[in-house]
């Protein structure tokens, strides 16, 4: 979709909203323009000893300004309540595209840039929106009346001001293409002093225990000066607009009132050829023409905050335009019997294979562990089950149905995951247990906590259960780990992934946490990663993967006796 | 030294006054065009300056024909064309000046917007995990992203717009007091009730713009959340939910933003009806000249009252433009206050001026007695009373369950927190004494979570030791058993490293930071739990390559007894306090739960 399309996709779907707005808008000028026009006629009542109508037009004009007041205020709440509605409505669709991009995609992008898209650019958009929309639509109004009204006095001086002052909008739409370059830069900077900066206040104990705060703050100065000059140099250049426009308007005023006099000065013998002229016309002619250049002038002192909102909203556009490339299967799948790895092979990146020609089985009931030295593979395998991304050639199958046929939500309801790198967002101990199972009881968070372990260290906390954590500050890895595990615990999943679960938990809580598992999973399918090989010992099933592929499988008896790979790395643990 | 926003803009004093100032000579040009047409007009009508009967007309009058006659058949067209040039040259030096005052405020906004950041950036460094607690990260990026942004358009708005808005307004009253007193004085009247009104509104709505803001921190942490936690939520289906507890924080955001405009929305209808009514009132009490006068006296009135409308309208016009530049500025203000709230908290841990020049031998990190709680004045300590004293070169082992008080051990060593109770001494100086970038310099750490930073393998080497040669570089990597796969890449360590290290694995992050905390040579090795996600094989090699570095003092944190065992003292931890303190055999001997954690270990394998 293109960017025009789509804001008029949100603005459509306010669409009575913009109606009333656009009749309150025209209601306003007009009671406005009027303003002056029965001045005038009051006057005249007046010079003409009319006291009836004297005072005839002076109710009117006060009824025109009750009404123009109270329809010009919900003009202005109207137009922001559009753009505010609008924007929420963009804020999301973002965000659900960010819940449904391939994680391929969003891997290869910055997180920063996101967040960008969601704070920044969605705020110069209703910045955008609200300035752009409440000039425009008042603009052109009071620009079609003022023609009307020019038109009636004296056409040819009207014919020369319509000529003229569109120029200033030329004017000033150049200065904006011309600066368009420096604001995309800008921007670009912009985004890079927010990455540089998320970074450093995400890994901040990190830049301090490395004594790097200097020089962190040489490099995050590079981005800043950088962006000094950048900025210096498209707040500059956009700021040609307004003073250059009224040069434009202040010409063309002087250039009509000049001609108009001159019209004077010949006026005997052109009135009877062109048009008629006085001084009194010349005078109300000339404040219509500063009537009509002032929407211009408005404008294009919107002309700024338009490019930018334009800009970010390209950003945007852009995002919500790419491919949701995830294309789901139909077939709704319950109680995965086997998951099967056929002829499959994978890379994340052309230049590196990774895994080849990969066949493997797992079944129902099985605890299947993968072992192997980092890089092995171990994660892509992880990844690839649940479809975070696809194989580069083969299948994987479940139940004998291939991957790509199967609703992603169906098939992701069979698992329960626990990563190595935790997450933990902003809330309670209990929201984040709770997360996939909002509705649970509170004996089932009570058995999930006993069962993982959360409860060693609840009770050392403030707030216990109920105390706020957030992404990047409390508690240990270890701790963290063991509330991932709560997390899937409550649910109670058909298959449980765990990939370096418990990795940062000691070893004698990993040892009854792995009891737990052992026992939760009678009958259901486990797949685990794990390097501390005794939480793997009563696998099924042990594959030992190197560079992408399997070099020994067997149960740990028999590998032990092979005495191969695994048999080496076994031995090590108490070396 | 910048400790305040107000710091930063008293260093722009002079472009802050002067820009402002320069857009002046602009403001007066543009109100004497009107006069200067009047002039050119008058001159057409009565054809000698001198028999105009209004002062200003009559002395612009006299100031055209000082240019001569250049077109001797038509006096007229010659005093119109010269007049014009006149204006036209006017406009064109007031254009001049105010690109200059566009210049000085786009120079001084970009300016002032760098350096708060900066200043804020440096401040966000020096301050301690404690105090950076008291924000959040979220409220930090938000400060040092968009509220020095905000700041920066105010300043932006402030030069180019605060003065025009006002002098039109002044320049107008003046005109109209020249042309009606009585009237000059009703609009002289009017124009505080209109600022008094706006200020109002405007003072209104900024109380509740800090409650938008927060509205908008919501948004922020949400949307990081989820950003960060992209597996997760696809993992357990939680988009829906997702989208909807976003959708209630943006619902959020959104009502509070409208009933501010709710109130904003009041500012220009109530200057379009000042405006109206004013006009109204002067026709009705001029009423009986209007209907009663002479004609002379009619025509008279009624003039004025039409160029008493001009200025009424510039009037009106200045004070709507005036609105959004205060708002701005406004905006700023806010961004102000919440950013001086970072900049002026006195950072809780500060780098003593003690160093330990001549400390060669003996003990170079010792407790005593040192308790700590993570919240102040509380006695519910995450560690309790820990003495010991580790010699230069020794290595010292700590074991414990999670949550058992290791880490807290290490940020006390670190600094990152000061201890509670107690003193923790660095080469026999009270660590809080100790110079501090010196004792980071001295120690290295590696931590449970391995983070690398964008750039390549290479930069992030740099970072702890800018002197480091390929060589030493090559040495750690193979220390750190990270050669084999570096040596892979083509571009070897110039291979790029994306944000947060995401194209390794986690093994293979480890061991690179593990790499670079040894490219750094520290005098002290802090180990966090940093081989938790390697092989048993990788793991053993690389302790082994620890053990042969004789001139290190370690300080090895896991929960692997293997890894710790030939410490030459073990500190075992349990919910925060020491259980057991030796070597391992005697840890065996008197320490139940060493006992324990040893057996479970062994036993399983």
């Amino acid at each position: 979709m293109t960017s025009k399309k789509r804001i008029l996709h949100y603005l459509g779907l306010e669409k009575t909203l913009l109606i009333v707005s656009v009749i309150f808008g025209m209601v306003f000028v007009i009671s406005q323009m009027a303003q002056p026009f029965i001045l005038g006629h009051t006057l005249d009542y007046a010079r003409a000893n009319n006291s009836q109508g004297f005072y005839v037009t002076l109710v009117i004009s006060l009824g025109l300004s009750v009404l123009g007041t109270i329809v010009d205020y919900f003009f202005e709440y109207f137009v922001g309540k559009i753009a505010q509605r609008s924007i929420k409505r963009m804020r999301d669709d973002v965000f659900n595209k960010i819940n449904s991009i391939p994680l391929k995609e969003f891997d290869a992008r910055f997180n920063g840039d996101l967040l960008q898209l969601e704070i920044r650019d969605m705020e110069n958009v209703s910045t955008g929106i609200f300035a752009v929309f409440k000039t425009l639509v008042q603009g052109v109004f009071t620009i079609v009346i003022t023609i009307v009204m020019m038109f009636m006095v004296n056409w040819i001086l009207a014919v020369g001001v319509i000529v003229l002052t569109p120029l200033s909008v030329l004017m000033s739409s150049f200065i904006a293409r011309f600066n368009h370059k420096y604001f995309k830069k800008q921007a670009q900077l912009q985004s890079q002093i927010s990455a540089c900066s998320l970074e450093t206040i995400e890994n901040i104990d990190l830049v301090q225990s490395m004594n790097y705060e200097d020089k962190s703050l040489k490099n995050f100065n590079s981005i800043n000066y950088k962006l000094k000059k950048e900025g210096i140099l498209a707040q500059f250049s956009a700021s040609w607009i307004n003073p250059s426009t009224r040069l434009v308007n202040n010409t063309i005023y002087i250039l009509i009132g000049v001609s108009g006099i001159i019209m004077l000065a010949y006026e005997p013998k052109l009135a009877l050829v062109l048009a008629v002229m006085s001084i009194g016309k010349l005078s109300s002619f000339l404040s219509y023409t500063t009537q009509y250049s002032k929407p211009f002038n408005e404008i294009s002192s919107v002309v700024t905050e338009f490019e930018t909102a334009k800009f970010s909203f390209s950003r945007i556009n852009e995002f919500l335009n790419a491919d949701n490339a995830v294309d789901e299967g139909k077939t709704e799948i319950d109680n995965i019997e086997s998951i099967k790895f056929d002829d499959m092979s994978f890379s994340y990146s052309e230049d590196r294979k990774l895994i080849e020609n990969f066949s493997l089985e797992i079944k129902k009931g099985n605890k299947v562990a993968i072992v192997g030295p980092t890089g092995a593979g171990k994660t892509t395998l992880i990844n690839l089950i649940m479809r975070f991304y696809e194989p580069n050639d083969g299948k994987i199958l479940f139940n004998n149905i291939s991957s790509k046929d199967i609703s992603l939500s169906s098939l992701r309801k069979q698992f329960g995951m626990v990563l190595q790198d935790t997450w933990i967002f902003s809330g309670t101990i209990l929201e984040n247990i709770k997360y996939a199972k909002p509705d649970a009881t509170d004996e089932e968070v009570a058995l999930a906590i006993k069962e993982s372990h959360v409860d060693s260290f609840i009770n050392s906390l403030p707030d216990g259960l109920n105390t706020v954590i957030s992404g990047k500050e409390g508690l240990s890895e270890g701790q963290r780990q063991m509330i991932s595990i709560a997390r899937v615990m409550l649910i109670n999943p058909e298959i449980v992934i765990l990939d370096e679960a418990t990795s940062n938990i000691d070893t004698r809580s990993e040892k009854l946490i792995s009891n737990s598992f052992d026992a939760m999973m009678v009958e259901k399918t486990s797949i685990v990663i794990a390097h501390r090989l005794s939480t793997i010992k009563t696998a099924d099933t042990i594959i030992v993967l190197k560079d992408g592929n399997i070099i020994e499988t067997g149960n740990h008896e028999s590998l032990m006796k092979k005495q191969g790979f695994y048999y080496e790395m076994y031995s090590s643990q108490y070396k | 030294m910048i400790r305040k926003v107000g710091d930063v803009y008293r260093k722009h004093f002079v472009a802050l006054t002067i820009g402002p100032l320069l857009k002046l000579i602009e403001v007066v040009f543009d109100l004497l065009i009107p006069l200067f047409m009047k002039a050119i007009i008058d001159l057409n009508q009565y054809g000698d300056p001198a028999l105009i009967p209004n002062q200003f007309s009559q002395k612009l009058g006299s100031f055209i024909r000082l240019f001569g006659t250049w077109i001797q058949d038509n006096q007229s067209l010659n005093d119109a064309i010269i007049g014009g040039v006149i204006i036209l040259v006017m406009g064109v030096i007031g254009f001049a000046f105010t690109m200059l005052t566009q210049y000085i405020a786009a120079r001084t906004a970009m300016h002032v917007g760098t350096e708060v950041r900066e200043c804020l950036y440096a401040k966000i460094l020096a301050l301690s995990k404690k105090d950076r607690e008291q924000f959040g990260s979220g409220r930090l990026m938000t400060s040092l992203n968009s509220e020095t942004y905000q700041i920066q358009q105010a300043i932006l708005f402030f030069i180019r717009l605060v003065i025009r808005c006002p002098a039109i307004i002044l320049g107008s009253l003046v005109f109209s007091f020249i042309l009606d007193w009585k009237i000059g004085l009703a609009f002289i009247a009017l124009v505080p009730v209109l600022l008094l009104v706006i200020f109002l509104v405007l003072g209104q709505s900024s109380k509740k713009y800090t409650s938008i803001q927060e509205a908008l921190d919501d948004i922020s942490t949400k949307s990081s959340d989820d950003i960060s936690g992209a597996r997760v939520i696809r993992a357990f289906n939680r988009q829906n939910e997702e989208s909807e507890s976003f959708g209630q924080t943006t619902e959020a955001y959104q009502k509070k933003s409208i009933n501010v405009h709710k109130i904003n929305s009041l500012i220009n209808p109530f200057v379009f009806a000042a405006t109206a009514l004013i006009t109204l009132l002067i026709v009705f009490l001029v009423r009986e000249t209007l209907l009663n006068g002479t004609d002379a006296e009619k025509v008279v009135i009624s003039s004025t009252i039409i160029a008493e409308m001009a200025y009424l309208a510039q009037i009106f016009f200045a004070v709507t433009q005036l609105p959004p530049v205060l708002l701005d500025i406004i905006k700023g203000g806010v961004s102000r206050r919440r950013i001086d709230q970072i900049l002026t908290l006195t950072p809780s841990i500060t780098s003593g001026n003690k160093v330990n020049d001549s400390f060669t031998d003996g003990e170079i990190i010792s407790f005593k007695d040192v308790s700590f709680s993570y919240k102040e004045n509380s006695k519910n300590y995450a560690l309790n009373n820990l003495t010991f004293s580790l010699k230069k070169n020794g290595t010292l082992g700590v074991i414990g369950g999670t949550g058992s008080g290791k880490s807290t051990i290490i940020n006390l060593i670190e600094r990152f927190y000061d201890a509670s109770k107690g003193e923790v001494l660095y080469k026999g100086i009270n660590i809080k004494d100790y110079d501090l970038s010196i004792l980071r310099t001295e120690v290295g750490l590696i931590n449970q979570k391995s983070r690398l930073f964008k750039g390549t393998i290479r930069s992030n080497f740099l970072m702890v030791n800018p002197n480091a040669t390929d060589e030493e570089m090559t040495k750690a990597l193979k220390q750190a058993e990270a050669y084999e796969f570096v040596n892979k890449y083509e571009d070897y360590l110039d291979h790029e490293v994306n944000e947060g290290g995401s194209n390794f694995s986690g093994g293979q992050r480890q061991r690179l930071c593990i790499a670079r905390a040894l490219v750094k040579k520290p005098e002290v090795l802090i180990l966090d739990d940093s081989t938790s996600a390697l092989d048993l094989l990788t793991d053993k090699n690389i302790r082994k390559h620890l053990k042969e570095m004789k001139d290190v003092t370690k300080i090895i944190v896991s929960q692997r007894v293997a890894t710790i065992q030939e410490a030459d003292e073990i500190i075992v931890l349990d919910k925060g306090f020491v259980v057991g303190q030796g070597t391992h055999n005697e840890l065996l001997k008197t320490c139940e739960i060493y006992k324990e954690i040893y057996e479970t270990q062994i036993k399983k394998g």
